[in-house]
């Protein structure tokens, strides 16, 4: 009898995590790559970051040198891989702007969300709760211009400059938009 | 009516994009990592006469494969093959060529960029060596480096390149005593796209037109010339290149086998090669 309540009591756990997990999540980015103006150089950026499996399908407005990524439904997303190849194809990321589907979560100034293992810090917002779709903009360096870091480097905490933290893979650093 | 042409020209300047596919040169940008790049370069020099020098040659042409390879985003290889009459009445194999570039300084701004490369390189050739003109594409065997800038702004690419060059014992031939060894050379290489002004799809065919001065002296020989290399390129599908160029000697002394050329490249890119 026992077993059988605390087996239903972990199974609505696991359907409870299950069911958080599968509404919050990444669902698209915008990126724009920097140093770049031929289409040549915008076919080879999108060439590379078609490699990543975690990409559904990319849309590009080469005027802007900017791509709209899609992701998979799923699939663990890594920012830093998307940086990765267009430094791969010989640019840098000017910005990069993701879209996240955010299930009430309450946020304020140097709040940490967990998500996939990798930990997102809250920069520069005001007290907040975030429910669906929600525009995040990443901050840490190589993801913006040098100028921009410099500015957030000024009221930032040390995990800002390494990126990391005890017992988390990685620290992406967001704000709003 | 000065000011107007002025104004004019710098308004058509704001309209235009900046390119650095150079096709006299190489800038300090490189390929994607993992791409590559197969070229077929033609070099065509029409009929040649310079009395003073006792130079007196019939139309040349220059057949060169190339094999571009982007080794990681910093690092990038050409491998050349040569073959040509351009030392003797038929035609023949001459040689081959490695090139490498190492991209060591990049500042990138959305549509815009400064990057500093250096590069060497080394080419084993079996021509006569009858001219003065160092080249390590072709006639001489030899190694040589130098550095490559090239700063990219929204209207206008201009790279600089400074060089050095050792010539060696061709593998047939040996340089006399009075043949130069070193050569010293210098370019700045201009580049605008002028169409599409906007770019809206991937298969849309660019137009760029680039101009390019080249220069190349010999201290040993006090020899000296400049070139200068006028070229229009067409891009097609975002991957395939073709390049018409033409290099004229602007002035110079150096005893070489031309001071005029005709230029085709085809070029294809193969992106995530490997």
């Amino acid at each position: 009898m026992e077993n059988k309540v605390l087996k239903s009591v972990i199974l609505s756990l696991f359907s409870l995590i299950f069911i958080t997990d599968a509404k919050a999540q990444f669902i698209k980015a915008e990126l724009q790559a920097s140093g770049l103006t031929c289409s040549m150089c915008s076919f080879a950026t999108q060439k590379q970051l078609k490699t990543l499996d975690f990409i559904d399908s990319i849309g590009t407005d080469l005027d802007h040198t900017t791509f709209m990524l899609y992701f998979k439904k799923g699939k663990e997303v890594s920012l830093d891989m998307i940086k990765k190849r267009v430094e791969d194809a010989g640019f840098s990321v000017a910005s990069l702007k993701v879209t996240y589907h955010f299930d009430n979560i309450k946020i304020e100034n140097n709040y940490h969300y967990e998500y996939q293992k990798n930990l997102y810090h809250f920069m520069d917002v005001k007290p907040q709760t975030l429910n669906g779709n929600v525009l995040l903009k990443l901050i840490d360096k190589g993801f913006v211009t040098d100028k921009e870091y410099r500015k957030f480097l000024k009221q930032a905490t040390p995990c800002y400059q390494t990126g990391k933290m005890p017992d988390v893979n990685r620290v992406y650093h967001v704000t709003l938009l | 009516m000065r000011y107007f042409i002025a104004f004019y020209f710098l308004f058509f300047l704001s309209r235009l994009n900046a390119q650095e596919l150079y096709v006299s040169t190489e800038p300090a940008s490189n390929m994607p990592s993992k791409s590559i790049g197969i070229r077929l370069n033609n070099e065509i020099m029409p009929p040649y006469t310079n009395k003073a020098q006792g130079v007196n040659n019939a139309l040349m042409y220059r057949i060169n494969p190339e094999v571009m390879i982007g080794i990681s985003k910093r690092w990038m290889a050409h491998i050349n093959l040569y073959a040509s009459n351009m030392h003797q009445n038929s035609y023949k194999f001459e040689g081959a060529e490695i090139y490498a570039k190492f991209r060591f300084l990049s500042f990138d701004q959305v549509h815009s960029h400064f990057r500093v490369a250096a590069y060497g390189k080394a080419s084993l050739i079996n021509n006569r060596i009858q001219y003065n003109d160092i080249n390590l594409t072709g006639d001489n065997s030899g190694v040589g480096g130098g550095i490559v800038a090239t700063q990219l702004i929204h209207k206008l690419a201009i790279s600089f390149t400074g060089g050095y060059a050792r010539s060696m014992n061709n593998t047939e031939n040996s340089l006399s005593k009075f043949q130069p060894k070193d050569a010293l050379n210098y370019s700045l290489s201009f580049g605008v796209l002028t169409f599409p002004i906007k770019y809206t799809g991937f298969n849309q065919p660019n137009l760029n037109i680039y101009i390019e001065f080249l220069g190349k002296a010999n201290p040993a020989t006090n020899e000296q010339y400049v070139d200068i290399a006028p070229a229009i390129q067409v891009i097609l599908k975002s991957r395939m290149r073709i390049d018409l160029g033409y290099k004229k000697q602007l002035a110079g002394n150096m005893l070489r086998i031309n001071t005029q050329e005709f230029f085709v490249r085809l070029e294809y890119n193969i992106f995530n090669a490997y």
